[in-house]
Protein backbone atom coordinates (compact mmCIF):
# COMPACT_ATOMS: atom_id res chain seq x y z
CA UNK A 1 0.00 0.00 0.00
CA UNK A 2 1.26 3.51 -0.55
CA UNK A 3 2.21 5.41 1.78
CA UNK A 4 -0.35 8.60 3.13
CA UNK A 5 -3.34 6.01 1.21
CA UNK A 6 -5.14 5.53 4.85
CA UNK A 7 -7.15 8.14 6.49
CA UNK A 8 -6.27 8.42 10.11
CA UNK A 9 -9.03 6.40 11.43
CA UNK A 10 -8.17 3.35 8.49
CA UNK A 11 -4.82 3.55 9.68
CA UNK A 12 -5.41 2.91 13.52
CA UNK A 13 -8.53 0.79 13.07
CA UNK A 14 -6.07 -1.50 10.82
CA UNK A 15 -3.12 -1.46 13.61
CA UNK A 16 -5.72 -2.44 15.89
CA UNK A 17 -6.88 -5.26 13.39
CA UNK A 18 -3.46 -6.25 13.76
CA UNK A 19 -2.96 -5.57 10.12
CA UNK A 20 0.30 -3.65 8.99
CA UNK A 21 -1.20 0.62 8.12
CA UNK A 22 0.08 2.27 5.25
CA UNK A 23 2.56 4.01 7.97
CA UNK A 24 2.61 4.02 11.51
CA UNK A 25 0.27 6.40 13.13
CA UNK A 26 1.23 9.26 15.09
CA UNK A 27 -0.53 10.63 18.48
CA UNK A 28 0.34 13.66 20.15
CA UNK A 29 -1.80 16.44 21.95
CA UNK A 30 -0.78 20.06 21.34
CA UNK A 31 -3.42 22.53 22.02
CA UNK A 32 -1.60 23.81 24.73
CA UNK A 33 0.58 25.24 20.99
CA UNK A 34 -2.32 25.91 18.95
CA UNK A 35 -4.35 28.21 21.45
CA UNK A 36 -1.33 30.57 21.07
CA UNK A 37 -2.01 30.86 17.22
CA UNK A 38 -5.95 31.46 17.72
CA UNK A 39 -4.95 34.16 20.78
CA UNK A 40 -6.60 32.23 23.44
CA UNK A 41 -5.68 31.72 26.85
CA UNK A 42 -5.43 29.03 28.89
CA UNK A 43 -7.87 29.79 31.38
CA UNK A 44 -10.14 31.02 28.32
CA UNK A 45 -9.52 27.51 26.26
CA UNK A 46 -10.73 25.06 29.05
CA UNK A 47 -13.83 26.72 29.92
CA UNK A 48 -15.11 26.50 26.63
CA UNK A 49 -15.79 23.55 24.75
CA UNK A 50 -16.19 25.32 21.32
CA UNK A 51 -12.12 26.99 21.92
CA UNK A 52 -11.08 23.54 22.91
CA UNK A 53 -12.02 21.94 20.12
CA UNK A 54 -11.09 24.79 17.78
CA UNK A 55 -7.35 24.36 19.25
CA UNK A 56 -7.71 20.65 18.56
CA UNK A 57 -8.47 20.56 14.89
CA UNK A 58 -5.87 23.26 14.61
CA UNK A 59 -3.51 20.98 16.16
CA UNK A 60 -4.98 18.01 13.80
CA UNK A 61 -4.50 20.74 10.44
CA UNK A 62 -1.22 21.74 11.61
CA UNK A 63 0.67 18.05 12.93
CA UNK A 64 -1.19 15.40 11.07
CA UNK A 65 -2.24 13.95 14.14
CA UNK A 66 -4.18 10.64 13.70
CA UNK A 67 -6.09 11.67 16.64
CA UNK A 68 -8.21 14.19 18.12
CA UNK A 69 -8.78 14.74 21.87
CA UNK A 70 -12.09 15.25 23.56
CA UNK A 71 -10.35 16.49 26.64
CA UNK A 72 -10.03 19.51 29.45
CA UNK A 73 -7.96 18.11 31.95
CA UNK A 74 -8.00 15.29 34.25
CA UNK A 75 -10.29 16.84 36.91
CA UNK A 76 -13.56 16.83 35.00
CA UNK A 77 -15.01 13.65 37.47
CA UNK A 78 -13.96 15.32 40.28
CA UNK A 79 -15.36 18.71 39.73
CA UNK A 80 -18.85 16.63 38.82
CA UNK A 81 -18.33 15.70 42.61
CA UNK A 82 -18.15 19.68 43.22
CA UNK A 83 -14.34 19.81 43.53
CA UNK A 84 -13.53 23.75 43.58
CA UNK A 85 -11.35 24.23 40.58
CA UNK A 86 -8.87 27.37 40.36
CA UNK A 87 -8.63 28.42 36.58
CA UNK A 88 -5.48 30.27 35.18
CA UNK A 89 -4.34 32.46 32.51
CA UNK A 90 -1.29 30.50 30.92
CA UNK A 91 -1.62 27.18 32.99
CA UNK A 92 -3.79 24.47 33.19
CA UNK A 93 -6.32 24.60 36.18
CA UNK A 94 -6.35 22.65 39.14
CA UNK A 95 -8.02 21.84 42.18
CA UNK A 96 -8.89 24.29 45.58
CA UNK A 97 -6.54 22.07 47.54
CA UNK A 98 -7.65 24.93 50.63
CA UNK A 99 -11.26 23.79 49.99
CA UNK A 100 -11.10 19.74 50.04
CA UNK A 101 -14.48 17.93 49.28
CA UNK A 102 -13.32 15.33 51.12
CA UNK A 103 -12.42 16.33 54.61
CA UNK A 104 -12.33 13.25 56.63
CA UNK A 105 -12.78 9.41 56.23
CA UNK A 106 -16.31 9.52 56.61
CA UNK A 107 -16.79 12.12 54.20
CA UNK A 108 -16.25 9.07 51.86
CA UNK A 109 -19.17 7.64 52.97
CA UNK A 110 -20.94 10.90 51.66
CA UNK A 111 -20.05 10.63 47.73
CA UNK A 112 -22.75 10.12 46.16
CA UNK A 113 -23.24 8.87 42.11
CA UNK A 114 -24.22 11.75 39.88
CA UNK A 115 -25.58 12.44 36.41
CA UNK A 116 -23.02 12.95 34.29
CA UNK A 117 -24.42 14.77 31.52
CA UNK A 118 -25.31 16.98 33.91
CA UNK A 119 -21.73 17.66 35.81
CA UNK A 120 -20.60 20.97 33.88
CA UNK A 121 -16.94 20.11 33.08
CA UNK A 122 -17.88 16.44 32.29
CA UNK A 123 -21.21 17.62 29.91
CA UNK A 124 -18.42 20.33 28.41
CA UNK A 125 -16.21 17.44 27.38
CA UNK A 126 -19.06 15.72 25.89
CA UNK A 127 -19.58 18.68 23.98
CA UNK A 128 -15.98 18.53 22.90
CA UNK A 129 -16.44 15.41 21.46
CA UNK A 130 -19.58 16.15 19.48
CA UNK A 131 -17.63 19.09 18.19
CA UNK A 132 -14.89 16.75 16.75
CA UNK A 133 -16.46 13.90 16.26
CA UNK A 134 -19.15 15.66 13.76
CA UNK A 135 -16.48 17.91 12.09
CA UNK A 136 -13.81 15.02 11.17
CA UNK A 137 -15.04 12.19 12.69
CA UNK A 138 -14.93 10.05 9.52
CA UNK A 139 -11.89 10.44 8.94
CA UNK A 140 -9.69 10.79 12.29
CA UNK A 141 -10.73 8.60 15.20
CA UNK A 142 -11.52 10.75 18.46
CA UNK A 143 -10.11 10.01 21.79
CA UNK A 144 -11.04 10.93 25.46
CA UNK A 145 -9.03 10.37 28.61
CA UNK A 146 -11.07 9.07 32.09
CA UNK A 147 -9.51 9.15 35.27
CA UNK A 148 -8.15 6.24 37.77
CA UNK A 149 -10.56 5.76 40.69
CA UNK A 150 -8.46 6.38 43.24
CA UNK A 151 -6.37 9.63 41.49
CA UNK A 152 -10.29 11.07 41.59
CA UNK A 153 -10.62 10.39 45.57
CA UNK A 154 -6.83 11.98 45.81
CA UNK A 155 -8.31 15.26 44.28
CA UNK A 156 -11.23 15.44 46.28
CA UNK A 157 -9.31 14.64 49.63
CA UNK A 158 -6.17 15.62 48.82
CA UNK A 159 -3.23 13.44 48.01
CA UNK A 160 -1.27 12.87 50.85
CA UNK A 161 -4.45 12.06 52.88
CA UNK A 162 -5.78 10.57 50.63
CA UNK A 163 -2.88 7.75 50.70
CA UNK A 164 -2.79 7.91 54.40
CA UNK A 165 -6.46 6.71 54.37
CA UNK A 166 -4.98 3.93 51.86
CA UNK A 167 -3.70 2.42 54.94
CA UNK A 168 -5.75 4.14 58.30
CA UNK A 169 -9.17 3.64 56.61
CA UNK A 170 -8.74 1.39 53.44
CA UNK A 171 -12.98 0.51 53.97
CA UNK A 172 -14.21 4.06 53.61
CA UNK A 173 -11.31 4.59 50.67
CA UNK A 174 -13.62 1.31 48.99
CA UNK A 175 -16.57 3.25 49.47
CA UNK A 176 -15.10 5.89 47.78
CA UNK A 177 -13.87 4.15 44.99
CA UNK A 178 -16.75 2.27 44.72
CA UNK A 179 -19.11 5.44 43.69
CA UNK A 180 -16.29 6.66 41.09
CA UNK A 181 -15.81 3.68 39.32
CA UNK A 182 -19.55 3.83 38.74
CA UNK A 183 -19.27 7.78 37.48
CA UNK A 184 -16.23 6.55 35.73
CA UNK A 185 -18.04 4.09 33.33
CA UNK A 186 -21.09 6.21 33.23
CA UNK A 187 -18.60 8.69 31.81
CA UNK A 188 -16.52 6.71 29.37
CA UNK A 189 -20.30 5.18 27.96
CA UNK A 190 -21.55 9.08 27.55
CA UNK A 191 -18.11 9.56 25.90
CA UNK A 192 -18.78 6.32 23.51
CA UNK A 193 -22.38 7.89 22.23
CA UNK A 194 -20.51 11.12 21.11
CA UNK A 195 -18.58 9.24 18.81
CA UNK A 196 -15.33 8.97 21.20
CA UNK A 197 -13.99 5.42 19.67
CA UNK A 198 -10.91 5.55 21.72
CA UNK A 199 -10.99 5.44 25.48
CA UNK A 200 -7.31 6.20 27.80
CA UNK A 201 -7.17 5.20 31.05
CA UNK A 202 -4.31 7.10 33.29
CA UNK A 203 -2.74 4.89 35.68
CA UNK A 204 -1.14 7.69 37.98
CA UNK A 205 -1.27 5.53 41.33
CA UNK A 206 -0.21 1.92 39.67
CA UNK A 207 3.69 2.46 39.67
CA UNK A 208 6.45 2.59 42.16
CA UNK A 209 6.50 6.15 42.76
CA UNK A 210 3.44 5.89 44.88
CA UNK A 211 2.54 2.80 45.79
CA UNK A 212 3.25 -0.88 46.37
CA UNK A 213 1.56 -3.32 43.71
CA UNK A 214 -0.18 -4.55 46.33
CA UNK A 215 -1.82 -2.01 48.24
CA UNK A 216 -2.83 -0.50 44.55
CA UNK A 217 -4.15 -3.61 43.48
CA UNK A 218 -5.69 -4.68 46.74
CA UNK A 219 -7.82 -1.48 46.72
CA UNK A 220 -8.81 -1.04 42.97
CA UNK A 221 -7.93 -4.02 41.29
CA UNK A 222 -11.24 -4.73 40.80
CA UNK A 223 -12.56 -1.44 40.28
CA UNK A 224 -10.45 -1.04 37.36
CA UNK A 225 -11.52 -4.63 35.93
CA UNK A 226 -15.00 -3.53 36.24
CA UNK A 227 -14.13 -0.11 34.47
CA UNK A 228 -12.39 -1.53 31.72
CA UNK A 229 -14.70 -4.19 31.08
CA UNK A 230 -17.58 -1.35 30.87
CA UNK A 231 -15.43 0.49 28.11
CA UNK A 232 -14.78 -2.68 26.30
CA UNK A 233 -18.25 -3.47 26.44
CA UNK A 234 -19.35 0.41 25.19
CA UNK A 235 -17.36 -0.96 21.99
CA UNK A 236 -13.94 1.57 21.98
CA UNK A 237 -10.37 0.83 22.08
CA UNK A 238 -8.93 1.41 25.49
CA UNK A 239 -5.22 2.70 25.92
CA UNK A 240 -3.84 2.28 29.31
CA UNK A 241 -1.66 4.91 30.34
CA UNK A 242 1.42 5.35 32.74
CA UNK A 243 3.73 8.48 33.18
CA UNK A 244 5.71 7.19 35.31
CA UNK A 245 9.41 5.21 35.14
CA UNK A 246 8.31 2.03 36.69
CA UNK A 247 5.00 1.06 35.99
CA UNK A 248 2.89 -2.15 37.45
CA UNK A 249 2.73 -3.19 33.55
CA UNK A 250 2.05 -6.79 34.68
CA UNK A 251 -0.73 -6.32 36.89
CA UNK A 252 -1.93 -3.90 34.40
CA UNK A 253 -1.77 -6.76 31.06
CA UNK A 254 -2.33 -10.11 33.59
CA UNK A 255 -4.36 -8.92 36.61
CA UNK A 256 -6.48 -6.26 35.30
CA UNK A 257 -6.62 -6.80 31.17
CA UNK A 258 -9.12 -5.59 28.44
CA UNK A 259 -6.23 -3.01 27.44
CA UNK A 260 -5.78 -2.95 23.75
CA UNK A 261 -3.01 -0.47 23.64
CA UNK A 262 -0.26 0.15 26.55
CA UNK A 263 1.65 3.23 26.58
CA UNK A 264 3.84 4.33 29.48
CA UNK A 265 6.70 6.05 29.89
CA UNK A 266 10.10 4.43 30.25
CA UNK A 267 11.34 1.51 29.60
CA UNK A 268 9.81 -1.38 32.29
CA UNK A 269 12.10 -2.82 34.49
CA UNK A 270 11.39 -6.12 33.42
CA UNK A 271 12.68 -5.26 29.92
CA UNK A 272 16.48 -5.12 28.72
CA UNK A 273 15.66 -3.08 25.48
CA UNK A 274 12.87 -1.51 23.78
CA UNK A 275 13.04 -4.58 21.41
CA UNK A 276 12.89 -6.86 24.38
CA UNK A 277 9.27 -4.82 25.29
CA UNK A 278 8.34 -4.94 21.88
CA UNK A 279 9.21 -8.77 22.41
CA UNK A 280 7.39 -9.22 25.56
CA UNK A 281 4.30 -7.08 25.07
CA UNK A 282 4.11 -6.20 21.29
CA UNK A 283 1.70 -9.61 20.46
CA UNK A 284 -0.74 -8.77 23.52
CA UNK A 285 -1.42 -5.12 22.49
CA UNK A 286 -0.60 -1.95 20.78
CA UNK A 287 2.63 -0.18 21.99
CA UNK A 288 2.65 3.67 22.29
CA UNK A 289 5.07 6.06 22.45
CA UNK A 290 8.06 6.06 23.43
CA UNK A 291 9.30 10.20 23.46
CA UNK A 292 9.88 11.21 26.73
CA UNK A 293 7.82 14.70 26.24
CA UNK A 294 10.85 17.28 27.92
CA UNK A 295 13.25 15.32 25.37
CA UNK A 296 11.00 16.61 22.35
CA UNK A 297 11.00 20.00 23.68
CA UNK A 298 14.97 20.06 24.27
CA UNK A 299 16.18 18.32 20.72
CA UNK A 300 15.92 19.55 17.36
CA UNK A 301 14.23 18.13 14.11
CA UNK A 302 17.14 16.33 12.88
CA UNK A 303 17.30 14.28 16.48
CA UNK A 304 13.78 13.60 16.76
CA UNK A 305 13.80 12.01 13.28
CA UNK A 306 16.85 9.92 14.18
CA UNK A 307 15.13 9.02 17.60
CA UNK A 308 11.98 8.46 15.90
CA UNK A 309 13.87 6.05 13.03
CA UNK A 310 15.33 3.89 15.73
CA UNK A 311 11.95 3.76 18.00
CA UNK A 312 9.95 2.96 14.61
CA UNK A 313 12.88 0.25 14.03
CA UNK A 314 12.73 -1.26 17.74
CA UNK A 315 8.62 -1.42 18.10
CA UNK A 316 6.74 -1.03 14.77
CA UNK A 317 7.95 -4.43 13.28
CA UNK A 318 4.93 -6.07 11.63
CA UNK A 319 2.88 -3.22 13.03
CA UNK A 320 1.28 -2.80 16.37
CA UNK A 321 3.12 1.05 17.15
CA UNK A 322 1.76 4.11 17.57
CA UNK A 323 4.82 6.52 17.40
CA UNK A 324 4.45 9.67 19.96
CA UNK A 325 4.81 11.27 23.18
CA UNK A 326 4.34 9.32 26.36
CA UNK A 327 2.40 12.22 27.61
CA UNK A 328 0.81 15.66 26.34
CA UNK A 329 2.86 17.18 23.85
CA UNK A 330 4.96 20.17 26.00
CA UNK A 331 2.72 23.12 25.75
CA UNK A 332 6.50 24.90 25.15
CA UNK A 333 8.05 22.55 22.31
CA UNK A 334 8.51 23.13 18.92
CA UNK A 335 5.93 22.74 16.49
CA UNK A 336 8.41 21.26 14.44
CA UNK A 337 9.46 18.59 16.53
CA UNK A 338 5.83 17.13 16.75
CA UNK A 339 5.98 17.71 12.64
CA UNK A 340 8.95 15.75 12.84
CA UNK A 341 7.21 13.18 14.09
CA UNK A 342 4.99 12.58 11.64
CA UNK A 343 7.91 13.15 8.94
CA UNK A 344 9.73 10.39 10.82
CA UNK A 345 6.35 7.90 10.07
CA UNK A 346 6.27 8.88 6.45
CA UNK A 347 10.57 8.43 6.28
CA UNK A 348 11.09 5.55 8.24
CA UNK A 349 7.47 3.88 9.56
CA UNK A 350 6.08 2.81 6.08
CA UNK A 351 4.78 -1.01 5.48
CA UNK A 352 5.72 -3.16 4.37
CA UNK A 353 8.83 -3.26 6.53
CA UNK B 1 9.68 -3.74 80.58
CA UNK B 2 13.19 -2.57 81.01
CA UNK B 3 13.97 0.68 79.60
CA UNK B 4 15.79 -0.30 76.47
CA UNK B 5 13.41 -3.16 75.54
CA UNK B 6 10.36 0.28 75.86
CA UNK B 7 12.44 2.25 73.73
CA UNK B 8 13.16 -0.77 71.00
CA UNK B 9 9.11 -1.60 71.03
CA UNK B 10 9.09 2.23 70.37
CA UNK B 11 10.72 1.90 67.14
CA UNK B 12 8.97 -1.26 66.15
CA UNK B 13 5.77 0.20 66.57
CA UNK B 14 7.15 2.76 64.16
CA UNK B 15 8.14 0.61 61.49
CA UNK B 16 4.72 -1.18 61.74
CA UNK B 17 2.97 2.24 61.89
CA UNK B 18 1.00 1.92 64.91
CA UNK B 19 0.11 5.18 65.52
CA UNK B 20 -1.83 4.48 68.68
CA UNK B 21 0.69 2.14 70.06
CA UNK B 22 3.97 4.45 69.44
CA UNK B 23 1.74 7.22 71.34
CA UNK B 24 0.81 5.10 74.51
CA UNK B 25 4.59 3.48 74.81
CA UNK B 26 5.76 7.05 74.25
CA UNK B 27 3.54 8.27 77.10
CA UNK B 28 4.46 5.29 79.19
CA UNK B 29 8.18 6.44 78.66
CA UNK B 30 8.11 9.59 79.83
CA UNK B 31 5.57 9.01 82.42
CA UNK B 32 8.34 6.33 83.72
CA UNK B 33 11.23 9.15 83.91
CA UNK B 34 12.77 7.86 80.70
CA UNK B 35 14.38 11.55 79.16
CA UNK B 36 12.51 12.50 76.27
CA UNK B 37 15.65 12.94 74.17
CA UNK B 38 16.06 9.00 74.64
CA UNK B 39 12.66 8.29 73.54
CA UNK B 40 13.33 10.59 70.62
CA UNK B 41 17.04 9.51 70.15
CA UNK B 42 16.95 6.21 70.98
CA UNK B 43 13.30 4.77 70.16
CA UNK B 44 11.67 7.36 67.32
CA UNK B 45 14.29 8.03 65.78
CA UNK B 46 15.93 4.60 64.48
CA UNK B 47 12.27 3.44 63.79
CA UNK B 48 11.89 6.57 61.16
CA UNK B 49 15.32 5.95 59.69
CA UNK B 50 14.02 2.23 59.28
CA UNK B 51 11.19 3.59 57.52
CA UNK B 52 13.19 5.62 55.57
CA UNK B 53 15.55 2.54 54.96
CA UNK B 54 12.95 0.83 53.40
CA UNK B 55 11.24 3.46 51.34
CA UNK B 56 15.06 3.82 49.76
CA UNK B 57 14.82 -0.18 49.10
CA UNK B 58 10.99 -0.35 47.86
CA UNK B 59 9.41 -2.24 50.57
CA UNK B 60 7.78 0.79 51.65
CA UNK B 61 6.37 3.21 49.40
CA UNK B 62 4.97 6.68 49.84
CA UNK B 63 1.52 5.71 51.90
CA UNK B 64 3.98 4.12 54.35
CA UNK B 65 5.90 7.15 54.23
CA UNK B 66 3.24 9.95 55.10
CA UNK B 67 1.56 7.23 58.06
CA UNK B 68 4.81 7.27 59.50
CA UNK B 69 5.43 10.68 59.41
CA UNK B 70 2.43 11.50 61.43
CA UNK B 71 2.82 9.72 64.48
CA UNK B 72 6.05 10.73 64.44
CA UNK B 73 5.07 14.58 64.28
CA UNK B 74 2.49 12.90 66.97
CA UNK B 75 5.18 11.80 69.42
CA UNK B 76 7.74 14.71 69.34
CA UNK B 77 8.63 17.57 68.47
CA UNK B 78 9.51 19.34 65.18
CA UNK B 79 13.62 19.89 64.70
CA UNK B 80 13.29 23.09 62.39
CA UNK B 81 10.72 24.71 60.20
CA UNK B 82 11.19 24.82 56.77
CA UNK B 83 9.08 27.12 54.29
CA UNK B 84 8.97 25.39 50.88
CA UNK B 85 6.90 26.24 47.25
CA UNK B 86 7.54 25.41 43.66
CA UNK B 87 8.09 28.88 42.06
CA UNK B 88 6.38 31.41 40.26
CA UNK B 89 5.56 30.09 36.66
CA UNK B 90 5.50 26.39 38.00
CA UNK B 91 2.92 24.45 38.68
CA UNK B 92 4.69 21.00 39.20
CA UNK B 93 3.91 19.67 42.97
CA UNK B 94 4.69 16.14 43.51
CA UNK B 95 8.38 16.82 43.67
CA UNK B 96 7.87 19.65 46.20
CA UNK B 97 5.71 17.14 48.03
CA UNK B 98 7.92 14.54 48.18
CA UNK B 99 10.58 16.46 49.75
CA UNK B 100 8.08 17.87 52.12
CA UNK B 101 7.35 14.60 53.02
CA UNK B 102 10.72 13.56 53.75
CA UNK B 103 11.11 16.82 56.22
CA UNK B 104 8.30 15.78 57.55
CA UNK B 105 9.28 12.02 57.95
CA UNK B 106 12.55 13.34 59.32
CA UNK B 107 10.93 15.34 62.41
CA UNK B 108 10.64 19.06 60.40
CA UNK B 109 7.50 21.15 60.40
CA UNK B 110 6.86 22.21 56.57
CA UNK B 111 5.17 25.56 55.43
CA UNK B 112 4.09 23.97 52.27
CA UNK B 113 3.41 26.87 50.32
CA UNK B 114 2.39 25.20 47.15
CA UNK B 115 2.70 25.84 43.69
CA UNK B 116 3.47 28.87 41.34
CA UNK B 117 4.26 31.17 44.56
CA UNK B 118 5.01 34.57 43.81
CA UNK B 119 8.80 35.65 44.47
CA UNK B 120 8.44 37.44 47.69
CA UNK B 121 5.83 35.20 49.20
CA UNK B 122 8.94 32.68 50.16
CA UNK B 123 10.51 35.58 52.23
CA UNK B 124 7.85 36.98 53.75
CA UNK B 125 6.57 33.59 54.73
CA UNK B 126 10.31 32.90 55.98
CA UNK B 127 10.04 35.80 58.46
CA UNK B 128 6.07 35.62 59.09
CA UNK B 129 6.57 32.00 60.38
CA UNK B 130 9.53 31.88 62.02
CA UNK B 131 10.95 29.11 59.90
CA UNK B 132 14.81 27.96 59.91
CA UNK B 133 15.01 27.52 56.26
CA UNK B 134 13.26 28.12 52.81
CA UNK B 135 13.38 25.23 49.96
CA UNK B 136 12.54 26.71 46.73
CA UNK B 137 11.47 24.32 43.44
CA UNK B 138 11.90 25.11 39.99
CA UNK B 139 10.90 22.12 37.92
CA UNK B 140 10.97 23.75 34.57
CA UNK B 141 14.09 25.53 32.81
CA UNK B 142 12.03 28.58 31.87
CA UNK B 143 11.43 29.42 35.76
CA UNK B 144 14.98 29.34 36.85
CA UNK B 145 15.04 32.73 36.55
CA UNK B 146 12.21 33.10 39.20
CA UNK B 147 14.01 30.59 41.38
CA UNK B 148 17.28 33.65 41.38
CA UNK B 149 14.69 36.36 42.00
CA UNK B 150 13.79 33.72 44.96
CA UNK B 151 17.07 33.63 46.22
CA UNK B 152 18.36 37.55 45.91
CA UNK B 153 14.61 38.22 47.93
CA UNK B 154 15.48 36.26 50.41
CA UNK B 155 18.76 37.56 50.76
CA UNK B 156 17.19 41.03 50.65
CA UNK B 157 14.82 40.56 53.51
CA UNK B 158 16.56 37.99 55.50
CA UNK B 159 20.49 37.83 54.95
CA UNK B 160 20.73 35.45 57.80
CA UNK B 161 18.54 32.68 56.45
CA UNK B 162 19.35 29.24 55.04
CA UNK B 163 18.10 28.46 51.41
CA UNK B 164 17.78 25.34 50.05
CA UNK B 165 17.06 24.96 46.18
CA UNK B 166 16.34 21.65 43.68
CA UNK B 167 14.24 21.04 41.06
CA UNK B 168 14.90 18.97 37.14
CA UNK B 169 17.15 21.67 35.82
CA UNK B 170 18.41 22.95 38.73
CA UNK B 171 22.23 21.81 39.40
CA UNK B 172 24.92 22.14 42.51
CA UNK B 173 26.29 25.12 40.14
CA UNK B 174 23.44 27.41 40.70
CA UNK B 175 24.40 27.44 44.18
CA UNK B 176 27.16 29.81 44.08
CA UNK B 177 25.76 31.66 40.75
CA UNK B 178 22.43 32.34 43.08
CA UNK B 179 24.01 32.55 46.30
CA UNK B 180 21.75 30.19 48.29
CA UNK B 181 23.67 27.62 50.57
CA UNK B 182 22.81 24.47 49.13
CA UNK B 183 21.40 22.51 46.62
CA UNK B 184 19.54 18.83 46.50
CA UNK B 185 19.54 16.16 44.12
CA UNK B 186 16.41 14.66 45.59
CA UNK B 187 14.04 14.59 48.81
CA UNK B 188 16.48 12.49 51.14
CA UNK B 189 19.64 14.86 49.84
CA UNK B 190 17.22 17.53 51.06
CA UNK B 191 16.97 16.72 54.58
CA UNK B 192 20.25 15.76 55.02
CA UNK B 193 21.74 19.36 53.20
CA UNK B 194 19.29 21.29 55.95
CA UNK B 195 20.18 18.88 58.94
CA UNK B 196 23.92 19.78 57.79
CA UNK B 197 23.21 23.74 57.30
CA UNK B 198 21.00 23.74 61.15
CA UNK B 199 24.10 21.72 62.99
CA UNK B 200 26.83 23.95 60.86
Amino acid sequence: MKNGDMTSRERIDAVLRGDTPDRVPVFTAGHGITRHMLGVSYGEMVQSSRLMASCMLAWQDLIGDDRLMAYFDMMVEAAGFGMKMVFQDDQPAYSDKDDLLIKSPDDYFKLERYDVEKAERIAMTLEVADILFTTRGDTVPVAAIVAEPLVVLGLLRGMEACLMDCIRHPEAVKFGLDVVTDVVIDYARALTRRGVSIIVNCHDYGNRSIMSEKLWMGLQGDHLRRMNAAIKEAGATLVLHNCDANPYIDAAFDDIGYLDVYQCAALPASCETWADYKQKYGSRAVLFGEWWPPDLAAVGYDEVLARSRKMIEDLAGGGGFILGPTCEYPSHGPIINAKALVDASRMYGTYPR
Amino acid sequence: MSDSTVLSVIGESVIALEEPKVLELTRQALDSGIAPIAVINEGLTPGMTEVGKLFEEGEYFLPELLVAAEVFKAAVETKGKVVLGTVEGDIHDIGKNIVALAFETNGYEVVDLGIDVPVARFADEYIASGADVVGASAMITSTLPALRRVVSDVRAKAPHAKVLIGGAPVTPALVAEYGSDAYAGDAIEAVRAVDALLSA
